[in-house]
């Protein structure tokens, strides 16, 4: 996978780049602010943007700017988000644009090396990786109002994980359960949400976060 | 209301924030020959200054009231307005020839944002209306005044004049012919009237500085007005410093530990996963983790100490001072000089960061090669004062480090002055009242 990593501080975007080619990716860039992010983006077009949240000149929304511009000029290159901390609003624009190749994480989720390595290499290959916290707080926020009242425990635990983007594979191995427990669990929650079935993962993750966020 | 400690019976200006480079105004001191001229410029002065104002606000008042049915009367008696309290100010300046220091500005803080608001409130003012007041004072009794010391005076020359005069009148003048008796008669005479002008002339002077000072001075509601406008000033300043301190905070733990740690997790993480097959690799990882571990709980102590020193509560200002002197690069001579009398503890912190802040600037700014540190009371106040033999150059930017200092102190009724010419030297004195 080619990957492009923008990262204002020096000590993580080295680290990052060194982690990502241990695993056996190519990092054929690495910059530190937003405006390189989209010129170094359009022109080389790799298959991921890592990308930090926050970087110079204004220290604040600067990357998410950067990684929407990539989005529009450039939509096949996947783009990873990482943030210091977690915001709802950050993710409801990065989904706008459709969930094929997007992730949101936590900059903490680096401290799990295979784990980080996992959810790049599946939004690099079209799919979605969502932070559990952002998932976690929409969930939250959902239960205030009682939609997920009729969702026993162990869906809405699947529920989250649906919405983080795994696949029903990958929940069954979370979950240490069967495959089949785990088709049987998603297609009830479908049903009591209301929500179409598909076998795509983004799209699974799309209509969650849409039925959620909404 | 003794927070306006001011009001008393010579009051100064509360003026937050910036003090004159030479200390504390208060009474200017002469001697008496200069004493007694400034009373006589300050009395007869009175005259072509009365004539001029008569002139100026009849014509003025008597036009905008004219005119005043024709829409134009309003703004020219506006500017009229504006024009006496104009007059007002510079008599309150004026004063300062009796008084030694000028009378302090007796106007209320304008509120409205518009020209029109802002003269409605004006016109509201009891201050404007006591101007005014004053100024018909000083354009009939002032004039008066100012007309009988100038007779006695000019009685005074005349007689003092007489015996070298005297040779040039016409010879069949009654008084001329009256001999030498007369001559001495009239000189004493006029020696006898110069004492008597030299006290009125003081007695007017002093009688009229105090008018001046019952009508023009401040009363106890345009200074309590005055100190609510210094308040939200200053309030907004702390508001300010504080959410700028968040925000440097926030900065330097984003920037720096919060960043480390993740490289840290990230790196262990990694030589986890690495252990097993390639151990050498691994231990290289280990070291790297290692040493941002290191750099990141320094950034960590850094960062507390700025927030707070522990020192300074537990030890006080001379311990935590003395710390503060030892980690600058430019060698610091320190006098701490407080005796057993600890300061309240936001003035302590105070004190602490000015001398923190100003010996920053003089580590990095000032290319000094010495400076000092001294800390004292005068009277109940704290005064730090820290000078340095550097460039100079230092100023209260909007933003800067001083600039946040000040709005600390200005909160507290301090005061900063800053004195750094260009080329040098910079001396930076803080004053911290604490009231007992």
């Amino acid at each position: 996978m080619r990957v492009v990593i923008a990262e204002d501080l020096v000590l993580l975007r080295e680290g990052l780049a060194s982690l990502l080619t241990d695993h056996g990716h190519e990092v054929i860039d690495a910059v530190g602010d937003g405006d390189a992010l989209v010129e170094s983006a359009t022109r080389v077009r790799p298959d991921l943007c890592i990308v930090d949240v926050r970087m110079p000149p204004t220290q604040t929304d600067e990357g998410l700017r950067a990684a929407l511009e990539v989005r529009r000029r450039a939509p096949e290159v996947a783009i990873l988000i990482l943030s210091q901390h977690v915001e709802e609003r950050y993710a409801t624009e990065l989904l706008g644009g459709g969930a094929t190749g997007i992730g949101y994480l936590l900059k903490d989720r680096i401290a799990d090396v295979r784990e980080f390595v996992s959810a790049a290499s599946r939004v690099g290959a079209g799919g979605t990786a969502i932070d559990p916290e952002v998932v976690a707080q929409l969930l939250s926020r959902r239960r205030r109002v009682n939609v997920l009242d009729d969702l026993t425990p162990r869906e809405t635990e699947v529920l989250g994980l649906l919405a983080e983007g795994l696949s029903n594979a990958a929940i069954a191995e979370r979950l240490v359960v069967s495959h089949g427990a785990v088709e049987k669990h998603v297609k009830n929650v479908f049903g009591k949400l209301g929500l179409p079935q598909t076998d795509a993962t983004h799209r699974r993750v799309l209509a969650v976060l849409t039925y959620l966020g909404a | 209301m003794s927070t306006v400690a001011t009001a008393g019976e010579e009051p100064t200006e509360p003026m937050p924030g910036v003090l004159p480079p030479a200390g504390p105004s208060g009474r200017r001191r002469r001697g008496p020959i200069r004493q007694a001229a400034a009373e006589f410029l300050y009395v007869t002065a009175a005259l072509p200054l009365g004539v001029l104002w008569l002139t100026v606000f009849v014509v003025a008042l008597s036009v905008g009231a004219g005119l005043f049915v024709l829409v134009i009367g309003i703004p020219i008696l506006v500017w009229t307005m504006m024009g006496w309290r104009g007059v007002a100010s510079l008599e309150r300046d004026r004063a300062a020839l009796v008084l030694g220091a000028p009378i302090p500005p007796s106007e209320r803080p304008l509120t409205g944002a518009r020209a029109r608001d802002r003269a409605r409130e004006r016109m509201a003012d009891p201050a404007t209306w006591r101007d005014l007041g004053y100024l018909a004072l000083l354009t009939s009794a002032g004039l008066l005044m100012a007309t009988i010391i100038v007779a006695l005076w000019a009685t005074v020359a005349a007689a003092l004049a007489y015996p070298f005069v005297r040779g040039t009148m016409p010879e069949q003048a009654w008084f001329v012919r009256q001999g030498d008796d007369l001559t001495i008669g009239i000189v004493a005479g006029g020696v006898v009237v110069g004492v008597i002008a030299l006290l009125a002339t003081s007695a007017a002077a002093h009688g009229w500085a105090a008018l001046a000072r019952r009508l023009l001075a401040p009363d106890a509601e345009a200074l309590l007005a005055q100190r609510v406008s210094t308040l939200e000033e200053t309030r907004a300043g702390v508001v300010d410093s504080a959410d700028a301190t968040l925000r440097r905070i926030e900065r330097d733990l984003h920037d720096g530990a919060q960043h480390r740690l993740a490289y840290i997790a990230m790196t262990l993480s990694r030589a986890q996963d690495k252990i097993a097959e390639d151990p050498e690799g691994a231990a290289e990882l280990l070291d790297g983790a290692h040493v941002e571990s290191k750099k990141a709980m320094k950034e960590l102590r850094d960062l507390v100490r700025g927030i707070h020193p522990s020192v300074l509560s537990d030890r006080g200002l001379d311990a935590a001072v003395s710390g503060l002197g030892e980690r600058c690069a430019v060698p610091v001579a320190i006098r701490v000089d407080i005796g057993d009398r600890r300061p309240p503890a936001a003035v302590e912190t105070a004190a602490y960061f000015v001398v923190a802040e100003s010996l920053t600037n003089v580590d990095r700014h000032s290319r000094a090669t010495r400076a000092t540190v001294e800390i004292r009371w005068e009277g109940d106040a704290l005064e730090v004062t820290i000078a340095d033999d550097g460039h100079g150059g230092a100023r209260r930017a909007p933003g800067s480090g001083l600039e946040g200092l000040a709005q600390r102190l200005e909160a507290l009724d301090g005061r900063l002055v800053v004195t750094s010419p260009s080329g040098g030297p910079t001396t930076i004195r803080a004053e911290l009242p604490c009231a007992s």
